[in-house]
């Protein structure tokens, strides 16, 4: 209880108001802008964070997080575009809505939706966040290694039909983390007698160069392709009656448990989550027949489902210290950037600080859909912006972040590098989020698999005697084996 | 733009020439990868310190060899994907628009350093969307000066992250 009211305490601070409203009403533009998603918003906010105390920097990365999943869905509604992947299902009841006029009823349905389904993840993420770190507290290097392995696994999620690229990508992440000083013995490797290269490569900077530069040098070949633009469509927001929500609250228990479990699962994310709701609705909706004609039971399942993942997602990044995709993987290095290092300790040395995480969740929710309320009508005027004059702004905010970690011109030529091969490596379908994956996990891997042989006095073999870490070879074996199993398997049917 | 999107493998009515130089630039790329994992793995028989050779082969090029050996697995693999199907590389137009953006982005990274970050940003900022077509230069220069002098303001005096400064004693 006396943690809870320090949490309240460091909460109740005009920063840390001022920091969920501004974060979150930026995540929602991010979330409008078609493609900008939530790295790229968590991104361009990271520079603002290196100034601020704890808890608001935490604010500001929780609220841009929040209000870009649910932002996506307000393009999707208003021109079938979806603003990032995750409303894609979104798009598909939410437009034809909006065509029949009712694109404020459809927001006040999203809008609700995402709020109920962001809140049920903040309780998962209280109940499970605890417990896993407990779990994992009996952990040996041995455990931590295999866990890293399973996590890597999450490189197969995100690589969608691109294993290869991906692992190769997840490599080159790896190798990136390991310039610099061995941690083990303090040897210099890789450096190829670079002063800069001492102190090793930051995840910052390549995160923003990956993520941000190379999406605007990307979208810079697209410009000529014809968009729907934002017509002068009367965007609103109508709250659905309680007649019309009461049968459809089994629907919003379920996205939200879909949701709570698959973004706990490593590579999975918002955009499975919704999906897997929309059509789990779609099989099991008694309204199914007007699925795809504007039915409320597809929007209230995806969108509960795609915000239930913000909270799940962060079980084991705060837990384990272990990302299970690219925005909880930027997430990480915020955290760590502000002196917060996550993992079964942090449950044990900073309760307060969990609490304090807890609570602004709940806040966040809360204020995203007091945001959605008010701002819809603004948000849909974001999209007239002319993209090349949003591509030079962006640039310029993205080389602030690159530059603030150290205050280092270096890091903003790493993150130029990191642009332009980003760039190239994602034309060229390498997905780029395993490089950022690699770069989190390669150093956790490595010092516990290096740990690991010490304990055992060199005997890999141990390595499989101890139950969990055994169990957790297998799921990452399995993982990565399963496509070309299926892919066997289709081809012995064929 | 998703950060898994492939922009490259667009399919569209398309000439052979265009998919040939697709096909030559993923070998491209798959060569420099080849050239940057021998780079790596000569580096990784480098000197080590005497601590580091005491911990019997399992010293700071331990690991990197394991991942590097796994990389080297998957060579041949994206070589054979590459056979069965390349992307495409972007028409000439975009392809020149984009590599302008590059190369501005480039100087701006360098003009940060020499003429300071507040005039490098009302450069860039006012240059990019000069270059990708729009029109309108006064609306231009007035938003890129605003949105500069509004960041530089935010970080430098509020946030108290000192800028890259000019060399021209303005105080900025």
């Amino acid at each position: 209880m006396e943690l809870l009211l320090t949490a309240v305490t460091q909460i109740a601070t005009p920063m840390t108001l001022l920091a969920i409203v501004a974060g979150t009403f930026v995540g929602v533009i991010v979330g409008v802008l078609p493609g900008l998603g939530s790295v790229l918003g968590l991104t361009m906010v990271l520079p603002f964070t290196f100034a601020m105390p704890q808890i608001p920097a935490i604010a500001l990365m929780l609220g841009v997080y929040c209000g870009s999943v649910y932002g996506g869905s307000i393009t999707a509604i208003v021109l079938n575009t979806p603003g990032t992947p995750q409303s894609a299902a979104t798009a598909m009841e939410g437009f034809p809505m909006a065509q029949r006029g009712e694109a404020d009823l459809a927001i006040g349905w999203v809008t609700a939706a995402s709020t109920l389904g962001g809140l049920f993840s903040v309780a998962v993420l209280a109940l499970a966040g605890p417990t896993l770190a407990t779990f994992s507290l009996q952990f040996t290097p041995i455990e931590y290694f295999a866990l890293g392995l399973f996590a890597m696994t999450c490189i197969a999620g995100v690589s969608s039909g691109a294993l290869a690229k991906g692992l190769m990508a997840g490599g080159i992440g790896i190798i990136l983390s390991m310039i610099g000083a061995d941690p083990v013995t303090g040897d210099l490797r890789f450096t190829f007698h670079s002063f800069q290269l001492t102190a090793g490569i930051g995840l910052i900077p390549v995160i923003v160069g990956l993520f941000a530069f190379s999406e605007m040098f990307l979208r810079v070949l697209d410009l000529d392709a014809g968009k729907t633009a934002a017509k002068d469509m009367r965007v609103g927001f109508r709250l659905p009656r309680w007649a019309d929500w009461r049968p459809r609250l089994g629907m919003l228990l379920r996205g939200s448990l879909i949701g709570s479990f698959v973004g706990a699962l490593p590579g999975t994310g918002a955009a499975t989550a919704s999906f897997i709701a929309y059509s789990e609705a779609q099989r099991t909706s008694p309204r199914r027949a007007n699925f795809g004609k504007g039915e409320a039971d597809g929007l209230v399942a995806c969108e509960s489902a795609n915000n239930a993942v913000t909270g799940s997602a962060l079980v084991p990044t705060l837990a384990l210290g272990i990302p299970g995709d690219p925005v909880t993987a930027v997430m990480l290095g915020a955290l760590v950037i502000q002196g917060v290092a996550p993992g079964p300790q942090l449950f044990v040395n900073h309760l307060d600080l969990i609490y304090a995480i807890f609570l602004v969740l709940v806040i966040v929710n809360v204020v995203m859909f007091a945001i959605g309320a008010l701002g819809a009508p603004i948000f849909t005027r974001v999209l007239r912006i002319p993209e090349p004059i949003l591509i030079g702004l962006i640039l310029i905010i993205s080389t602030v972040g690159a530059y603030g970690v150290n205050g280092n011109l270096f890091d903003v030529w790493i993150a130029f590098g990191a642009g332009v091969a980003g760039a190239i490596l994602r034309y060229f379908s390498y997905p780029v989020a395993p490089i950022v994956i690699g770069m989190v996990l390669g150093p956790t891997i490595e010092m516990s698999l290096r740990q690991g042989l010490i304990l055992t006095r060199g005997d890999a073999l141990a390595f499989f005697q101890r139950p969990i870490a055994l169990m957790l070879f297998i799921i990452t074996a399995a993982i990565l084996l399963w496509p070309l199993v299926r892919r066997l398997r289709a081809r012995e049917r064929t | 733009m998703d950060a898994g999107n492939a922009p490259g493998l667009e399919s569209d009515a398309v000439s052979p020439r265009r998919q040939r130089a697709g096909r030559l630039t993923e070998i491209m790329i798959v060569a420099l990868l080849v050239a940057a994992l021998a780079l790596f793995l000569a580096a990784s028989f480098g000197k080590t310190s005497a601590f580091a050779q005491a911990s019997s082969g399992r010293g700071p090029y331990f690991f990197p060899r394991i991942v590097l050996g796994g990389m080297a697995i998957l060579i041949p693999v994206l070589l054979v994907g590459i056979r069965q199907r390349a992307a495409l590389l972007p028409e000439r137009a975009p392809l020149v628009r984009m590599i302008f953006v590059i190369l501005a982005t480039a100087a701006y990274c360098a003009a940060i350093g020499v003429i300071g970050f507040l005039l490098a940003s009302v450069l860039f900022g006012g240059l990019v969307p000069v270059l990708l077509g729009q029109r309108g230069y006064l609306m231009l220069a007035a938003i890129a000066l605003s949105y500069a002098v509004a960041v530089w303001l935010l970080f430098e005096k509020i946030f108290l992250i000192i800028l890259p400064a000019s060399p021209f004693g303005l105080g900025f």
